[in-house]
């Protein structure tokens, strides 16, 4: 009986958590099915009526469950699409992050060139960027080098202003100290400025990974070629609801993935704040 | 000189040569039809604010924000904390928030619109949706960030639960709650834009896809710009609100 | 929450909301939505400048959906009464199990002429650039249609999404795509700026529905009193503006925010050379679709027109007198 116990005291966060995503699951596929609305109709009547919904709208967990082992295995049509959009990511979020860190720390660390970029960024980040998107398509066509450039502007901004805002965190004490031992602007770089930014860096890959995923859908509402955004458009214009659900839970998993590895690497480089967790959740 | 002033000189100074750059570009170096042009889309601007034509946009689209993002605040501020203070919540919750955090809002669409109509409640539905999100991530990710010290020390002077919330718990977390405001009135002015291009009639949003189709580009600009003044005012009222949390917060060392 | 900040909002909600319901008072409402401001949608506006709707006891609300494709969602929601869209998204959605009929139609010839930015020679080679709106669109089928025509398959050209009539046009000028499908405004912008039309699908593409007033059938079935109003006031008003064109290019004007009297011309033009003087929905064109999309690999279960088209509104009218009364009063073209 103890043993058992201990298991379940074990085991408890992915029990509790499939507990909670099997009776999500169980709740929309009874949308689909109706059974929401029949059980309910004695009770309230027509009002019911909003808990049935039809496929062409939600679709259900056991229809996209089969679309997906159709797209999946066996025609396996969605690889390709997999493969364009996941190079897209790669391309895109790479040179953000190639670009977005080295200025945004320069920028950070130089007065006059921080006064002068702040305003724009400030500015850039409450601007609805994908308002832009069809500008972008007329200066630059439809091509693949649009779509990566559209995902790399979307990242760039939460990667530059992180490491932009990096900069300004670290203790000043050191950096005096050091310089006043005579320490090149390039050693404090690389031995104060950057080791202090790391944690800031990852939030901001953080925000950029979401924001990458948005790029997919919206880079891939123009042009030709393949694609998981195209093939969500796609499915959307044409009413194939459990289609565009296969689509949009890719993404999904794929950020979630990405998401995870980056905040495995953020609790490895936190190890200076060991306590907190342990002692809010004791 | 002070370094206000010096701020203002360069930041200033650096937006001016923009504009007079694009101004110079439009028309010499790019179709205006592109990429418009500083002084058409001032004249736009002047005149959808003359003719009085933009204000039941504005109305229509400040509605959908203010409750939208009000909703949010208050559902969202509460669920952070409960998920941050209690394990099992956590467990429960938090993978539904980090799916719903990847979803992209477009997908709840159709649903939102059959629920909540083609009214303002599906607009203040999805701009819900966008900062409901963010803010409750910011701030259960503040409860479980407190110092574990403090914590303990309290603990064992034999602070009930209730007590330790109030006292340690909420003052730590005020930071984090504000940055997730922030984010989220970001999200929030997103999903304005987001649920007004689809079954509108009226908002800023509808205004500029409808700009957009007609080939009206300092329309369209007029209409970003729009976004973007209120996501700066938004921004600036939450950093005043914050600092007024935080005087009596003590200081932390060096900035 | 500051009330101070609050009251003025709260204010402004609740006499947004009591000055629609004053309005509603006696006028039923009737929502419609429409998926791009063009010129097949002008019979509703014209049916709203003249007043038709309110002879007919109702009060018509446009709505901006975006697409047709969403649209066609909100129409099965039920928060529209009736959508303006062509007769393919009808025919894909029924596909996915939806119950759609078109009722009146505006256009059952294809507007669109194919236009290339420089004159090329053949007029559309091989490896061109192609612009569409969207995959599964007119656009896209327009392009199934022609490219056969010229001895080519849709493998030969390279076919992009751009998006809308206006985001087409755009990408012409910029010299993204090399051609795209124009329809009014963009055709007489794209005459003016010197571009070359290629192809004029709706003299040369045979019947096609391309834009139709669409309502569910259990909707029809329900409501057939309101759905009948409507499509009088649909039909009188497309009447009105072709006998009166200083009101019809007044709506124009208004409707596509422009004072270009060569826009407003070629409008009034397209419109004179596409309204049906019935309104009826082509059975033709309806056959041409549901081939065309089985031809691009759209599973179409039902061939039967009537799955998809409701005549017997039209019908009615016809038998009613009113089709004859619209003779009387505005005469031919």
């Amino acid at each position: 009986m103890s043993s058992l116990r201990h298991w379940l005291e074990r085991n408890e966060r992915w029990l509790l958590g499939a507990i909670m995503g099997a009776a999500f699951l169980l709740f929309w596929e009874g949308l689909a099915r109706g059974w929401w609305a029949d059980a309910l109709q004695p009770l309230i009547g027509q009002g019911a009526e909003k808990l049935r919904i039809r496929p062409i709208f939600l679709s259900s967990p056991s229809a996209i469950a089969v679309e997906a082992w159709r797209m999946y295995v066996v025609t396996g049509e969605i690889w390709p699409h997999l493969g364009v959009s996941a190079a897209e990511v790669v391309f895109g979020l790479g040179g953000a992050v190639l670009i977005g860190i080295p200025f945004g720390l320069i920028s950070g660390r130089i007065r006059l060139l921080s006064h002068a970029v702040e305003p724009f960024m400030t500015a850039l980040n409450a601007t609805p960027q994908v308002a832009f998107i069809p500008l972008i398509i007329l200066w630059m066509g439809t091509g693949y080098g649009t779509r990566v450039f559209i995902i790399f502007l979307l990242c760039l901004i939460p990667i530059f202003m992180a490491s932009h805002a990096a900069v300004k965190t670290v203790d000043v004490r050191l950096l005096k100290v050091a310089a006043s031992f005579g320490a090149s602007e390039l050693l404090l770089f690389r031995t104060i400025i950057l080791p202090g930014s790391i944690p800031f860096l990852l939030a901001g890959l953080r925000l950029a990974i979401g924001r990458a995923m948005i790029g997919i859908v919206v880079g891939e509402l123009y042009g030709s070629a393949i694609g998981i955004g195209l093939m969500i458009n796609k499915a959307g214009s044409t009413f194939q609801t459990a289609s565009l659900f296969v689509g949009v839970l890719t993404i999904v998993i794929a950020g979630l993935a990405l998401t995870e590895i980056v905040r495995r690497i953020e609790r490895r480089v936190e190890i200076w704040r060991p306590e907190a967790q342990q002692a809010v959740n004791s | 000189m002070s370094l206000a002033l010096e701020r203002r000189l360069v930041g200033g100074g650096a937006l001016l040569c923009l504009l007079a750059l694009w101004e110079y570009a439009s028309g010499r170096l790019v179709d205006p039809m592109f990429l418009s042009s500083p002084t058409r889309i001032y004249a736009a601007g002047v005149d959808l604010v003359v003719t009085g034509e933009i204000w039941p946009d504005l109305i229509v689209s400040a509605q959908s924000f203010i409750w939208g993002y009000l909703w949010a605040v208050a559902v969202s501020i509460p669920l952070g904390l409960v998920i941050g203070w209690n394990r099992r919540a956590q467990y429960m919750i938090q993978p539904f928030i980090d799916i719903m955090n990847a979803v992209p809002r477009i997908t709840f669409l159709p649903i939102l619109v059959l629920w909540f109509g083609i009214g303002i409640w599906s607009k203040i539905a999805v701009v819900f949706l966008g900062a409901v999100i963010p803010i409750t991530i910011a701030t259960l990710s503040g409860v479980r960030t407190n110092e574990a010290r403090f914590i303990r020390v309290a603990r064992s002077f034999g602070a009930s639960p209730l007590k330790l919330f109030t006292s340690i718990i909420l003052p730590g977390t005020v930071p984090f709650i504000f940055t997730g405001l922030k984010y989220g009135a970001g999200r929030a002015l997103l999903g304005v834009v987001v649920g007004e291009l689809y079954a509108s009639t009226a908002g800023i949003g509808h205004m500029i896809a409808d700009a957009g189709n007609m080939m009206q580009t300092d329309v369209v600009f007029v209409g970003v710009l729009m976004f973007t003044i209120a996501g700066l005012i938004i921004n600036a009222i939450l950093d005043r609100l914050e600092r007024h949390f935080e005087r009596w917060r003590p200081q932390e060392a060096a900035r | 929450m500051k009330p101070s900040f609050m009251k003025p909002i709260i204010l402004a909600l609740v006499m947004s909301c009591a000055g629609a319901a004053a309005q509603a008072q006696d006028l039923k409402s009737f929502k419609m939505g429409i998926s791009a401001p063009v010129v097949t949608v002008l019979p509703v506006w014209l049916g709203e400048a003249g007043g038709f709707f309110a002879k007919q006891g109702l009060k018509v609300e446009t709505v901006s959906m975006e697409g047709g494709s969403r649209g066609t969602q909100v129409l099965l929601s039920g928060e529209i009464q009736a959508m303006h869209v062509g007769l393919a998204p009808v025919v894909q959605a029924n596909v996915q199990g939806a119950d759609l009929r078109a009722v009146a139609a505006s256009a059952n010839k294809m507007p669109m002429t194919v236009f290339t930015a420089k004159k090329l020679e053949p007029a559309l080679p091989k490896g061109i650039k192609i612009g569409i709106s969207t995959f599964g669109s007119e656009t896209d089928i327009a392009l199934s249609i022609l490219l056969p025509k010229l001895g080519m398959t849709r493998n030969d050209v390279e076919i992009t999404q751009i998006g809308g009539t206006g985001q087409r046009f755009a990408a012409l000028v910029a010299g993204r795509i090399d051609a795209a499908p124009l329809l009014e405004p963009g055709v007489s912008q794209a005459k003016v700026r010197g571009f070359i039309p290629v192809f004029d699908l709706s003299a040369e593409g045979g019947d096609w529905i391309f834009d139709a007033v669409v309502m569910t059938a259990p909707y029809i079935k329900a409501n057939r009193d309101s759905a009948l109003k409507f499509t009088r006031g649909y039909i009188e008003g497309a009447r009105w503006g072709l006998a009166n064109e200083a009101e019809l290019r007044k709506v124009i004007a208004l409707r596509f925010k422009t004072q270009d009297q060569a826009v407003i011309d070629a409008t009034v033009a397209e419109f004179r050379k596409l309204m049906p003087l019935d309104g009826r929905p082509s059975v033709d064109g309806a056959q041409t679709v549901i081939k065309e999309l089985a031809a691009i690999q759209v599973p179409v279960k039902s061939r039967n027109v009537d799955d998809y088209l409701d005549l017997s509104l039209i019908a009615d009218l016809e038998k009613e007198g009113f089709l004859a009364g619209l003779n009387k009063t505005y005469g031919g073209k």
